[in-house]
């Protein structure tokens, strides 16, 4: 437990008096300092989990522990070590400037419990200036982009300095840049020592930033296949530079079929981020490991 | 002190985004005021020729009544409505440190109303209104109605769309004012004081014949809901994290 950032014992959730049970006897351990994903189709219980973690919904049986903490005796312990970052779309006072929803925020994540006034407002301007968003911060929140908007929830989720930061769905209706940006942001907590925990159904984006990726499934959370999902795409490529070989990897027919649409896409200047994963990623030598492999 | 030092840092965080909102939206506030005002007005003239003279004080209060037993549940609804309650539960705060704080900065903005409307009455309608229970009947009233707002905080919790219920609360609790005369209290009426929300201002609503034994009525109906309060958030608010509600809109 203690290299573990999340450690969860025999935990039980279920919804509607039981009837419909998200997980059963789960347990597992995060280890610190990682950027763990959590995959899954919607409605598989990622969200539950990263409030389960958060302490925003209860388990029913089982227990949960934050570095050690367990999340029923030592909360308020918790909560000042954990940030949630979810929906871009809401989660921000609209009418209000990007400046004066952190002021507000910075307050209630106690940052000036920790540091003097003109501390904090250092602490601010670092973060605008960290990630860039001088330009707008003064504007009022309901002129700004989704890109925007997810930078901003990210930098007030950082004003307490988390030791744990949950991600749920980060990159969620964000576009080929926005997602670029928030993946950098990400990359560079993690640099930073910051454990992460994201959960998304896009499991692309997950492969190409977390040291470990885990899937729920029957009601547990379980390593998550990481082989396949390199092979499938690369056998996607393997298939665009000779499409001879598709023939021999029937069973991945759409999933390949589907990588070479969004390769084909790219060549009419659509902006596809799943094309972007596959060639920005460096996963090209690998790709051609494999092809060699194969061939 | 401590604990102090960090509760003043919401307040001013709370009324520092009031204001921001008021400026946002001016009209709103003003027109809501003139005719909280209006209507109050009118009815403190309805009773006060109805010869219930007692109930005249508590009506003044009645805005801010209603002001503090909805601003808990309603700051709570629009948090969840927008997306922004998650935020705040995830803050160094809880939730009912935050809707305490959230109270008082709607009761500081209802001062000004509240003793606009105390000196129309005292002109237009009773000038023998008292100040000093009047002042005591604000202080009752900011502890009731933060306790009332808590309960109905917790129902919004548990069952989210309660629109209908409070409505019902709301037109309850002007029935209350008007109809439950203080101008006479048998020891009957006096234990069924105790025990309603907002008792304490009905009793002291009786200015000049205050006895200790009303005195002690009305801390003792404060105290009932003080804990009443305490004990129904407190189930309300595990409830709503246990069954997975909390934060649902």
């Amino acid at each position: 437990m203690a290299d573990s950032i999340v450690s969860v014992n025999n935990l039980s959730k279920s919804f509607d008096h039981g009837r419909v049970t998200v997980f059963q006897d789960l347990s597992i351990e995060i280890p610190k300092n990682k950027v763990v994903g959590l995959i899954g189709p919607n409605g598989s219980g990622k969200t539950t989990f990263i409030k389960l973690i958060s302490g925003m919904i209860l388990p029913d049986d089982g227990e949960i522990f934050v570095d050690g903490h367990n999340i029923l005796k030592s909360f308020s312990v918790i909560k000042k070590m954990i940030a949630v970052v979810s929906d871009s779309n809401r989660a921000l006072y609209w009418n209000l400037s990007g400046y004066e929803n952190i002021q507000y925020f910075a307050i209630l994540k106690g940052l000036y419990n920790n540091y003097n006034k003109s501390e904090g407002e250092r602490v601010i301007e670092q973060l605008i200036s960290e990630l860039n968003m001088e330009n707008f911060i003064f504007n009022k929140v309901n002129t700004y982009s989704k890109g925007m908007r997810q930078k901003l929830i990210l930098l007030m989720a950082l004003l307490n300095s988390p030791k744990l930061l949950l991600l749920d769905e980060p990159l969620n209706g964000l576009d080929f840049e926005n997602a670029l940006i928030i993946k950098d942001i990400i990359i560079n907590l993690a640099q930073k020592g910051v454990s992460i925990i994201i959960s998304s159904h896009d499991k692309y984006f997950l492969e190409e930033i977390c040291d470990l990726k885990y899937a729920i499934k029957d009601k547990k959370i379980v390593f998550a296949p990481r082989d396949i999902f390199v092979s499938k795409k690369a056998m996607a490529y393997v298939c665009l530079i000779n499409p001879m070989v598709l023939e021999q990897f029937q069973e991945y027919h759409y999933e390949i079929v589907d990588y070479q649409k969004n390769i084909y896409a790219i060549e009419f200047g659509i902006n596809d981020y799943n094309f972007f994963n596959l060639i920005e990623r460096n996963l090209k030598n690998k790709f051609l490991e494999i092809l060699s492999i194969i061939s | 002190m401590v604990y102090l030092i960090k509760m003043k840092f919401l307040l001013v965080a709370e009324i520092r985004k009031s204001l921001q909102f008021l400026k946002s939206y001016p009209l709103d506030f003003i027109g809501n005021s003139f005719s909280f005002i209006l209507v109050i007005l009118a009815i403190i003239f309805g009773v006060y020729k109805l010869g219930y003279k007692g109930n005249v004080v508590g009506l003044i209060v009645f805005p801010m009544i209603l002001s503090l037993s909805g601003t808990p549940s309603s700051s709570l609804r629009e948090d969840i409505a927008i997306g922004t309650f998650e935020q705040v539960f995830n803050s160094s705060y809880t939730i009912a440190e935050v809707l305490l704080c959230r109270s008082l900065v709607t009761f500081i903005l209802s001062l000004p109303m509240t003793f606009i409307i105390l000196l129309l009455a005292k002109t237009l309608v009773d000038s023998s209104i008292n100040l000093f229970p009047f002042s005591l009947i604000i202080l009752f009233t900011l502890i009731n109605g933060i306790s009332v707002g808590m309960v109905l905080a917790g129902l919004v919790m548990v069952y989210r769309k309660v629109d209908s219920l409070f409505n019902l609360i709301y037109l309850a609790l002007l029935f209350e004012f008007v109809f439950i005369s203080a101008h006479s209290l048998s020891l009957y009426k006096v234990i069924i004081t105790i025990l309603i929300p907002f008792g304490s201002i009905l009793l002291i609503g009786l200015g000049k014949n205050l006895s200790n034994m009303i005195y002690l009525a009305a801390v003792l109906n404060t105290s009932i809901w003080i804990f009443l309060s305490y004990t129904l958030y407190k189930i309300m608010y595990n409830y709503s994290r246990k069954s997975g509600k909390l934060g649902w809109y």
